[in-house]
């Protein structure tokens, strides 16, 4: 076996048990506390920057505070469903989350195991979409935080941001958070089920899918100029 | 026979289930997705692009993920 598979191994098993369910349903009540907190502290900023009129702040915070909102929902429903005791779906043996750490490997230009900082992470070829050349993209899986609100992030490697706004290095990435759309619901379940693989790919089809009717900013909008009497 | 299915389609499906000995790659995704079109998919079996006449076997990982997949802001 080599050091690769060694590590990737190492990896899936620690990966297993990490997804393993609590005992008792309060961490996903600490999470829901968590969330809540972060709700209303974004309410705050965002009604400071309306007063102060700080459009493109207060645009921000109104997108992270739609996103926080809906982290809250879902893990309302999380704890909900604990206090109903639904059958948990399955979470994929070591030998499985193994296997897609190998897969993952072949399928991506670039892969990575951090065992002391926990992380799996992939790089993708450049995406392009609609004519506008936007680089790879690096998706980093903290498996630390799998159940958590922000288990991964989406890493722009050569950034071609948004000329209005410099956050925006995707149509749907923002910083390092990618608005997962359609996707939500296929990542959660497939991080929740231990389903590496399937995780990496739903991710990187999202990024190589534009949806202009719902973008941070539009493709024929990507190298405008900014206004500067309203920072539109 | 046996096979893990992993269907990436909305909320994501992903079960044992039993289909019978010799069904293909094509006949699963008829069965599964019905009026769906292929093409628009990435079909895995055991994380592999695979033949649609491609035979099944006993314990095999089939998934089934669309090309695109609309993200958000």
């Amino acid at each position: 076996m080599s050091h690769h598979d060694k590590v990737s191994l190492r990896a899936a098993i620690r990966i297993h048990a990490r997804l393993q369910p609590p005992k008792e349903n309060s961490v996903s009540v600490a999470m829901l506390h968590a969330t809540h907190g972060l709700c209303t502290d974004g309410a705050r900023r965002l009604r400071r920057a309306e007063a102060k009129n700080w459009y493109g702040a207060a645009r921000r915070l109104r997108n992270d505070l739609t996103i926080t909102l809906d982290q809250l929902r879902c893990h309302a429903a999380e704890v909900q469903w604990a206090l109903l005791d639904s059958p948990r779906p399955p979470i994929m043996p070591p030998q499985q989350i193994y296997h897609d750490l190998l897969a993952l490997r072949d399928e991506f230009a670039d892969f990575a195991i951090e065992m002391q900082c926990e992380t799996v992470s992939v790089t993708t070829e450049p995406i392009r979409l609609e004519g506008l050349d936007l680089g790879a993209f690096t998706i980093e899986l903290n498996w630390g935080r799998i159940d958590h609100l922000d288990p991964y992030k989406v890493l722009a490697v050569d950034p071609q941001p948004a000329t209005r706004d410099e956050d925006v290095v995707h149509p749907h990435v923002q910083g390092e958070t990618l608005c997962e759309g359609e996707a939500k619901q296929a990542i959660h379940s497939a991080l929740l089920q231990g389903r590496l693989f399937d995780f990496f790919l739903v991710v990187r089809q999202t990024l190589l899918t534009y949806n202009g009717g719902s973008a941070y900013v539009a493709i024929d909008e990507w190298s405008g100029r900014r206004c500067s009497d309203c920072d539109a | 026979m046996r096979i893990l299915l992993i269907n990436n389609l909305g909320g994501g499906f992903a079960d044992y289930v039993d289909v019978p000995a010799d069904t293909t790659v094509e006949q699963l995704f008829q069965q599964r997705m019905e009026n769906a079109r292929p093409s628009d998919y990435l079909i895995r079996v055991n994380r592999l692009p695979v033949a649609a006449n491609q035979v099944l076997q006993e314990g095999d990982r089939i998934s089934i993920t669309p090309t695109k997949i609309e993200g958000a802001r």
